[in-house]
């Protein structure tokens, strides 16, 4: 039986928050507006997840699984809610808005959007991208029989950008659909890339200019989706205390 | 798929919050009934259903620039009690949380930060993961954890989760109505919402049988299973079929069957629809037998931990199996009668249960997410 864990279909994509932003920065007028994007992204964060769902065959939802990862989350339902308190308006606090207080509110979407009903964790914090792919990759090693749909949405505030030594950057979001090997040729699931451990290396030599969570995953996507014909792709990334670099072997 | 192979050994515990400082003051709380829930003095809570919070009576561990990390340190420095540093360079950290960390943000104080930074402070050097899985987010670090132990890729993980009492948090779920005039009363009639309440709870895991530093004495207990799944039909509403799920996941993986289960710790809120779902995804595994199988909640008089509910409540099944004796549900009474043939306990003292062997932990979050982890005598 083949074991190694396999991509079987990626997306990857922008989810433009410029006018989010935009309302945030125009104060109160724009609490109205800034409730309708807090909204309105994580839709299309899911719907992204649903194109690489689709791409891998639509695997049965019951079992499979969604794990996530994210620097920031959903730091901006905080940094709204903030301004709003800052500001003495609490009754303008959106109740629909909390439920994406906390980063798994998308995760949980998607499960909710596609039916997943497997296996679920939000991963936060720098490195998260790669540990998502690692916590998918361990799963699957010690409960194979389902696929988990591993990837990592950024919805970076201008200030949250900063914070994490970033010029300001559009949101993004990117999925692999990580099966084992023997479960997706059983299913005849086309298998675009083999991959290689998530290995711990020193964040020096994981230090990646794109510091969102997406950065190695979107690469991840765009090697083994594309017509390049590059037979291994290494990505990195760097945590706080740790760096991660996983290599995939493409397949042709 | 049963993972039966994947359980590991609880070698430790820490714990901070409105029972106390230390798993001692934890268990005199869940038996008396008494805990520290002042009203809140640290923001503005005028207009709010609930004025009071729950909080750690006393000094913690931290420097004070960041509450939740404080609490994590205070709890999980506990739980290595006796590690030495050279050990410590091994372990791993996992911590769940809802905090949102610095808002604005700072560099170094994003929420993500959490479990590096408490690594950092209390000298460990293994994987450091922060977990965000709403009010599930402790039991779903175990769960995380659990499975970097068993796959060989930590030889000792800490985890559990830490959350303060935060004015976004607190007023947000106000906005939602989630609050309840009198704090958590779960399976009560005069149920009515949750309270909030600060605190950290962490487990020491190792390998079972293994030779790592905690495994040289027995362990305090068995981690046989982890049941994770995110299923409703909304986000706002808990899904007993998603709970009833992870439950059975959760069995699956421990190997075991309903009727091995000795003992139920719920999430146990004190919604009324958290209380109702968990009540029949409990009823749909366990059948008739449910009758004679004692559930608690810890919620009665913790109130709601946030990130470190489903840590601390996986804390209490390791301490009910260790002094064979179930804590009480305080608060429930008035019972309502949604609970009509279950063995809730709520009895005014902790009910001796010499037999008990097995006891199954339930968390929940919000967007539908369910946790349930099996806990076994060592």
């Amino acid at each position: 039986m083949d074991d190694h864990v396999v991509i079987t279909a990626v997306s990857s994509g922008e989810v433009d928050t410029e006018d989010l932003w935009r309302a945030h920065t125009a104060g109160a007028e724009g609490w109205r507006e800034v409730n309708t994007w807090t909204r309105e992204l994580p839709e299309r964060v899911a719907e992204l997840a649903g194109r690489a769902l689709t791409g891998a065959g639509a695997p049965d939802p019951a079992g499979t699984g969604c794990v996530t990862g994210s620097v920031y989350g959903s730091g901006h339902v905080a940094e709204s809610i903030r301004a709003r308190l800052d500001a003495g308006a609490r009754a303008s606090l959106a109740p629909e808005s909390f439920l994406y207080f906390n980063a798994h509110g998308v995760t949980s979407l998607i499960c909710l959007r596609h039916g997943l009903g497997g296996y679920c964790a939000t991963v936060l914090g720098p490195g998260a991208g790669m540990q998502a792919l690692a916590i998918g990759q361990r799963r699957i090693r010690l409960a194979g029989d389902a696929p988990v749909l591993c990837g990592a949405y950024e919805l970076f505030s201008p200030a949250a950008a900063r914070a994490c030594g970033s010029e300001p950057v559009t949101g993004w979001a990117a999925f692999l659909v990580l099966e084992r090997a023997s479960r997706a040729r059983a299913r005849g699931a086309r298998v675009l890339a083999r991959t290689g451990p998530v290995e711990k290396c020193p964040p020096s030599a994981a230090r990646s200019a794109d510091v969102r969570a997406t950065a190695p995953l979107a690469e991840l996507a765009a090697v083994v989706a594309g017509d390049r014909e590059a037979a291994t792709v290494t990505v990195a990334a760097a945590g706080r205390r740790h760096g991660y670099r996983c290599t995939a072997y493409k397949e042709g | 798929m049963s993972t039966q192979g994947s359980a590991v050994a609880v070698t430790g515990l820490g714990v901070c919050g409105p029972g106390g400082v230390g798993v001692a003051a934890l268990w005199e709380a869940l038996s008396t009934g008494r805990a520290h829930r002042p009203p809140i003095t640290a923001f503005d809570a005028t207009g709010a259903t609930l004025g009071a919070s729950g909080e750690v009576p006393g000094p913690t561990g931290g420097d004070g620039t960041w509450r939740a990390l404080d609490l994590a340190e205070t709890a999980v420095s506990e739980a290595l009690d006796g590690l030495d540093g050279a050990v410590r360079e091994r372990v791993a950290l996992v911590l769940g949380t809802t905090d949102p960390g610095a808002v604005p943000p700072r560099p170094g104080y994003c929420a993500g930060e959490l479990a590096p930074a408490c690594a950092e402070r209390t000298g460990l050097g293994g994987e450091a993961l922060t977990i965000a899985n709403a009010s599930a987010s402790g039991a779903a670090a175990i769960a995380v954890a659990r499975d970097l132990v068993a796959a060989g890729e930590a030889a000792t993980a800490v985890a559990g989760g830490a959350d303060a009492v935060t004015d976004m948090a607190f007023l947000g779920l106000n906005s939602l109505r989630t609050l309840g005039p009198e704090g958590c009363r779960p399976f009560s009639t005069r149920r009515r919402g949750i309270g909030l309440s600060e605190g950290a709870a962490v487990l020491r895991l190792e390998p079972l049988g293994g030779t790592g530093p905690g495994t040289a004495g027995r362990p305090l207990a068995v981690l046989a299973g982890c049941g994770m799944t995110n299923a409703t039909g909304h986000l706002a509403a808990p899904g007993a079929d998603g709970i009833e799920l992870a439950v059975r996941l959760a069995l699956a993986d421990a190997g075991l069957a309903p009727e091995d289960i000795d003992f139920v710790n719920t999430h146990g809120p004190g919604t009324r629809r958290g209380d109702t779902a968990e009540i029949e995804a409990l009823r749909a595994v366990f059948g008739p037998r449910l009758s004679s199988v004692p559930v608690n909640s810890v919620k009665g008089v913790l109130w709601h931990l946030q990130g470190g509910a489903g840590a601390v409540e996986a804390l209490t099944c390791v301490l009910s199996l260790t002094h064979r004796a179930v804590t009480p549900t305080w608060g429930a009474e008035p019972v309502d009668p949604v609970c009509d043939g279950l063995d809730l306990v709520v009895e005014d003292a902790p009910r001796p249960m010499p037999d008990l062997r097995t006891a199954l932990s339930v968390s929940c979050g919000l967007g539908g997410m369910n946790t349930a982890l099996v806990l076994r005598r060592a």
